[in-house]
């Protein structure tokens, strides 16, 4: 027996030489795969480059993006870190992590900033030009926290509606206006609905890729909001979140816009994020998506899906209120440890040049962080899809668009958490008034819990309220106070 | 007869039941993209195509000119190397702390056990932080070792083994003390062959368990020339969904080997299990 | 000397394992967040109390109506907490009794079981009598609503009671066995009857934390079928299959013969299908035809290869496989059910019963009722033929023969040498078994959670860790995760001494 361990023992090693012998270095490696050219990867001096790890998702067009950074920064190299937020967690508790972090959303930044991991930008933004002015005005909210500024967007997007023109031709039917109301979307529904199962087909109106992502843009196209002005109590269940929740619930139920949970589930097969509803929708299966122009980086994946089909509008109004979304961008964030901060602050100026602006509109990922890029459907017009007049919804989405209010003293996470299952139970038969009044409670609970543990938010309390913190402060007649 | 027709029908059936969803996997590694989209629970794929894995390898490209630059054979390579080494680790050191808890005698034994026990019933999440913590002391991150040390000291591995070295009839490592043998050798030559059912196993369940880890190894490597195939197989997903049937595709690359390495050490399996058998 | 075998493990264990542990056992008792803003302190039991705690319901009055009187809303507070704590301890003293073999601890565990099919009976009926719940809605009201919790115990108690029946040796005549079930039935009574004013009065302070315990819970429903089938699969694959008659002499040139035969008929199969325009159950009868000719000429290998395989396959494509199969419109699950209730509506149709039809088959993951039972399903698949099946195997292997030969001898039916000969003798193994299914389900359901649901539809299938995993990463609140991680640890801590308790009863009894 003793041999046999022997024996796993000298395999071991020998693989543990042969791994370690064929080990090449890893700057060198990255360098070669971004840059094509072999010999230009070359003549680059490895050990002379200042490398940045770069925490983001491996979509294929980092690389172009990392290359294009290379080229106008020479000595600067950005190295992709693989992982997710977990990683960067566990990574930041202690002390070590990537240098540039990609933030996924607001709430992303928000607990990134919380956990302590992010650089405060505010002080170099306005010399290095990636200021909040640098990019749409509607986008400043999602890049600031607490009036900091800690991100700036690699690619912004706000909801619009994408239709299938092809569809609609085929069942006969007009396609949506802009100024058009969710009424009447639903109403159009029935009669994609209607149509297509006369024609013996059932075409889905509108693929559901993100429930929450949904509501939320509900909730901005109703006026609501999550937290009032001070964020100690949860707006949720103000009549216009009710709205928002109950419109989402009538196009579920009442209008069959959106597939049910148990239709979704029958129709949508396996993926990752969204993929199910995405799917739906480049299958020609489902006649409009609510999404950001993002989306078209996945046309080459659906060779059968024409382009000149598609067409956009802006997402419908709710009454008689301006259509209305949430911006939203995927931003890049540094980490406050890093040693390199000088060449990552160059990254963040590198989103904001035109160089990367215009890969952004080649690739179809989302708007380039920078206005002047994509002043109307003409400048964003690529190979993907060569229509500008496809593209510019997606500007007036993104100038009409706001951000949506957090609060520092709750969990972000949390919040998230509770919205998400409001709206599942929604989609599980219960009543829209119900579910947000407990939502609101349950944030309202935790917002005084946290309160009354948390000495540090109770001196942001005095701050925002200007009055001193007491027990039971939501009593009295105060901001956030039960009696308002 | 009428007996073994019956229970050789009923584990037909049963290996079906079983089986059917693993050739499932298999079967949506050779559909279109379009066909895995489209969903549907039939294995045989309406059009098939065989080009999923050199997509997958990088041989042709996914769409476009755009290859996948997966480094496969490392991978594969490097989960092996990490597992092996888990196991032979986590083996050697349960058996040895085994055989200490089920044949020596000394003070505080089973106070020492109930720790070793306790400590299995805390949840793993909760210790991450704090292991992370100490790799980064040790300088462990980002290499071989920061995945296969922290892993060989099994609280579990020690259980089972203990449980095991129970079964044995002491009479036998006495006889073998009269004789004047050493507690090493005894370890080896009685011990260990009587307990090889239970190494055996506990082998087996270690290096799948380490073949398939897949948190641990995430947070401590960044270079992916260290990636075993479950982290690899991450750069599958692209930020907009992933390909299901390139996932498939590798879900079944990675099965292969280990059904393989199954299928060969069964025998052993088998055989160690008789040997335990004539002997106890 | 004990020393030196144990010093390679041990330093490693305390480095890896201990460490952590104990420094997540302190964390428990801080406010440590991963917030550089927030300092740490020591902060006692505040976690537990926020975790485990009540807190009175905002608005409610201070007397509530208790038979008849206004009392102050406090004591009913105490008598609640007092039941919880006679349940408890009756929970115990049931199990001693058992182990005791006190005598009437039988006729008790009759009496409690009853009392547990009335109550669930009751929870059951209950919600669905009142008039204002109808449809699905009445369903989500029975599992969310007070109802659950006395079905549960009622299921527990049933349980305990059979525990209590199988004594052999046991008596029916009343004895002190009779108190603990006493306790135990007059502690569910009262929490039944304070449910009412204890509930409008205060409310959990951490409601989440109740609902996944529930979670998880439902989820360890996988564990004993789990446990039962693989001891059944290792009961069937323990001895090669006497296929030497089939093979007649075992010639090679007949096995050979067979394995063609058989992979012949498969192939044929498989084409009729084709052609037929059924490919997919071609290929299932095809696999049948397949594992038969392996299963001829590998005996037993065949099949314990096979059913280890979701083991292998265990991760991210087993997740996405079954979502799949749930999958509520075209998944073969629902397929089935569908055709089989079908089938029923028209046999009953034939005999002038209209049982209606079926709307689809359940909603599986996309419901709040159903997503857990898909969860323990899957689970079942999962762990039948895994680690458990292999562990028996090995148990098996090691069992003395001459025993079961000695009982055949004596005259002894197949159930009679389970039961007294081979059941006895796996103990140890269950016992093992058992322990570790049981950490696992108390510790498990995160997986999944993470790659399949997201812990949804609305939290219902979020298990206690995937709980302690959002309070770490999304919420950054270290103190409270551990906390929430050394409840759960007190909890298999409670359940592996129960077992513990019990498996000794078992050897003792051998």
């Amino acid at each position: 027996m003793q041999y046999i361990f022997l024996g796993i023992l000298v395999i071991c090693g020998l693989m543990w030489a042969a791994a370690q012998l064929t080990l090449e270095d890893p700057v060198r490696r990255a360098v070669e795969r971004q840059i094509d050219d072999a010999d230009r990867a070359e003549a680059i001096d490895v050990d002379a480059l200042t490398v940045l790890t770069w925490s983001t998702d491996p979509n294929p067009a980092r690389r172009v993006q990392s290359e294009v950074f290379l080229e106008h920064y020479p000595g600067l190299a950005v190295v992709r870190d693989p992982g997710d937020m977990t990683k960067l967690i566990v990574r930041a508790a202690t002390g070590t992590g990537p240098d540039i972090i990609d933030t996924w959303s607001a709430a992303h930044m928000a607990t990134l900033v919380e956990a302590g991991i992010l650089l405060d930008l505010t002080p170099y933004a306005e010399q290095m030009g990636i200021g909040p002015d640098a990019t749409y005005p509607a986008m400043a909210d999602g890049l600031m926290y607490e009036g900091r500024q800690y991100r700036f967007p690699c690619n912004v997007w706000a909801s619009t509606v994408i239709y299938n023109k092809r569809l609609f031709d085929e069942l006969n039917l007009p396609y949506p206006q802009p100024e058009w109301t969710y009424e009447q979307l639903g109403e159009l529904a029935v009669q994609i609905r209607e149509r297509s199962a006369a024609q013996g087909r059932r075409i889905i109106p509108v693929a559901n890729w993100e429930n929450t992502i949904f509501f939320e843009d509900l909730l901005a196209g109703h006026g609501a909001t999550l937290f009032d002005a001070d964020g100690l109590r949860s707006t949720l269940d103000h009549p216009e979140a009710i709205a928002a929740l109950q419109t989402y619930q009538r196009l579920m139920f009442h209008h069959r816009a959106l597939p049910p949970p148990a239709e979704m589930a029958s129709l949508a097969s396996q993926g990752g994020w969204g993929a199910g509803g995405l799917n739906l929708f480049f299958s020609e299966r489902a006649a409009m998506i609510f999404i950001g122009r993002w989306v078209t980086v996945m046309l080459p994946d659906h060779p059968d899906l024409d382009p000149a089909n598609l067409a956009t509008v802006t997402v419908p109004r709710a009454g008689n209120r301006p259509p209305q979304v949430v911006g939203r961008a995927r931003g890049a964030a540094i980490n406050a440890a890093s040693p390199n901060r000088e060449a990552a602050l160059a990254f963040l100026q590198y989103l904001a040049s035109e160089e990367y602006g215009q890969l952004i509109v080649n690739d179809g990922d989302g708007l380039p962080p920078n206005p002047n890029l994509a002043r109307d459907g003409d400048d964003l017009t690529n190979t993907l899809v060569p229509e500008a007049g496809f593209h510019d919804a997606f500007i007036t989405a993104l100038e009409t668009s706001r951000s949506l209010d957090l609060s520092p003293f709750i969990e972000i996470g949390t919040t998230e958490r509770i919205l998400r299952d409001a709206v599942e139970y929604v989609e599980n038969g219960r009543d829209p008034e119900t579910v947000l009044h407990a939502a609101a409670d349950e944030i309202n609970q935790r917002i005084r819990q946290n309160l009354r543990r948390r000495p540090d938010l109770q001196r942001k309390f005095e701050q925002v309220t200007g009055q001193p913190y007491t027990e039971r402060w939501w009593t009295s007649d105060r901001p956030g106070s039960v009696v308002q | 007869m009428g007996r073994l027709l019956l229970r050789f029908t009923v584990l037909c059936l049963l290996g079906l039941l079983v089986a059917a969803p693993f050739v499932w996997m298999v079967g949506a590694s050779f559909k279109t993209h379009a066909e895995v989209e489209r969903g549907g629970a039939h294995i045989v794929p309406e059009r098939l195509t065989l080009e999923n894995y050199p997509k997958l390898l990088g041989q042709i490209p996914v769409r476009g000119d755009e290859y996948l630059d997966l480094d496969f054979g490392r991978w594969y390579v490097n989960s092996f190397f990490i597992a092996l080494a888990t196991t032979l680790l986590t083996v050697l050191t349960s058996a040895m702390a085994a055989y200490a808890f089920s044949r020596l005698r000394w003070k505080g034994r089973d106070t020492v056990f109930l720790l070793y026990l306790a400590t299995m019933m805390v949840p793993g999440v909760v210790t991450m932080i704090p292991n992370f913590q100490i790799m980064v002391w040790f300088g462990f991150v980002n290499t071989y070792h920061g995945l296969i040390i922290p892993a060989a000291f099994s609280a579990f591995g020690t259980f089972l083994l203990r449980q095991f070295m129970l079964s044995i009839p002491p009479s036998l490592d006495e006889a073998a003390r009269i004789d004047g043998a050493s507690h090493w050798r005894i370890f080896w030559d009685v011990v260990m062959p009587l307990a090889r059912p239970g190494v055996i196993a506990l082998a087996i369940i270690t290096f799948l368990a380490a073949y398939q880890s897949f948190f641990w190894p995430l947070i401590m490597l960044n270079d992916s020339q260290y990636f075993p195939l479950s982290v690899g197989l991450l750069e599958l997903d692209t930020g907009y969904g992933v390909q299901a049937e390139l996932v498939m595709a590798a879900a079944t690359l990675t099965v292969i080997p280990l059904i393989v390495i199954f299928v060969i050490f069964q025998k052993f399996l088998v055989r160690g299990l008789q040997l335990g058998g004539v002997k106890g | 000397m004990a020393l030196a075998f144990l010093m390679p493990n041990l330093i490693g264990f305390l480095l890896f394992t201990c460490f952590p542990v104990l420094l997540s056992l302190w964390m428990a008792f801080t406010n440590w967040s991963l917030r550089p803003i927030q300092r740490t302190e020591f902060v006692g039991l505040r976690n537990f109390t926020d975790l485990l705690g009540v807190r009175t319901v905002e608005g409610a009055p201070a007397g509530v109506g208790l038979a008849g009187f206004v009392v102050p809303r406090s004591v009913v507070l105490t008598l609640y907490l007092l039941a919880v704590a006679v349940l408890l301890a009756a929970v115990v003293g049931l199990f001693w009794a058992n182990v005791k073999l006190w005598r009437g601890s039988r006729s008790g565990g009759v009496i409690v079981a009853l009392l547990g099919v009335v109550m669930a009976v009751l929870a059951v009926a209950l919600p669905a009598a009142s008039p204002d719940d109808q449809g699905p809605a009445m369903l989500v009201r029975f599992w969310f609503g007070p109802g659950q919790g006395v079905f549960f115990s009622g299921l527990v108690l049933l349980l305990a009671g059979l525990i209590g029946m199988n004594r052999e040796d046991g008596t029916w005549r009343p004895g002190l066995g009779m108190a603990p079930a006493g306790l135990l039935a007059a502690a569910m009574a009262t929490l039944w009857w304070l449910h009412d004013p204890m509930w409008t009065a205060y409310t959990p302070r951490d409601e989440r934390f109740w609902h996944y315990f529930y979670n998880t819970l439902f989820l360890m429903l996988s564990i004993p079928v789990a446990i039962a089938g693989s001891l059944g699969l290792a009961l069937l694959l323990n001895q090669q299959l006497p296929l030497g008659a089939w093979r007649s002499r075992r010639t090679a040139m007949v096995r050979v013969t067979g394995v063609t035969l058989c992979l012949l008929l498969a192939v044929l199969t498989f084409g009729i299908g084709l052609w037929q325009g059924w490919p997919n159950v071609g290929l299932l009868a095809a696999l049948v035809w397949a594992i038969a000719s392996l299963g001829i000429a590998f005996n037993i290998v065949t099949f314990r290869t096979i059913f280890y395989l979701p083991t292998f396959t265990a991760g991210v494509a087993v997740f996405i496989l079954w979502k799949e199969l749930y999958n509520t419109e075209h998944g073969p699950i629902n397929a089935l059910i569908v055709a089989a209730v079908d089938g029923l509506a028209y046999l009953a149709g034939q005999v002038g019963v209209d049982m209606g039809g079926l709307d689809g088959g359940p909603q599986w993951l996309a419901h709040t009722a159903w997503a857990r039972p898909a969860m323990v399903i899957m689970g079942v698949w999962i762990a039948i033929g895994g680690t458990t099946m292999l562990l028996y195997l090995a148990a098996l292997a090691n069992m003395p023969k001459e025993l079961l030969d000695a009982a055949a001898v004596d005259g002894a039916g197949p159930w009679q040498r389970f039961r007294h000969i081979t059941w006895p003798q796996l103990a140890p193994t269950t016992f093992f078994v058992s322990v570790i299914a049981i950490i696992g389900g108390f510790q498990g359901g995160f997986e999944q959670a993470r790659v399949m649901t997201e812990g949804g539809p609305a939290g219902s299938t979020t298990t206690l860790s995937y709980y302690i995993f959002q309070m770490l990463f999304t919420d950054l609140n270290l103190g409270y995760a551990a906390a929430v991680s050394w409840v759960l640890f007190v909890m298999i801590f409670i359940a592996t001494a129960i077992n513990w308790t019990f498996g000794k009863g078992v050897e003792v009894e051998a």
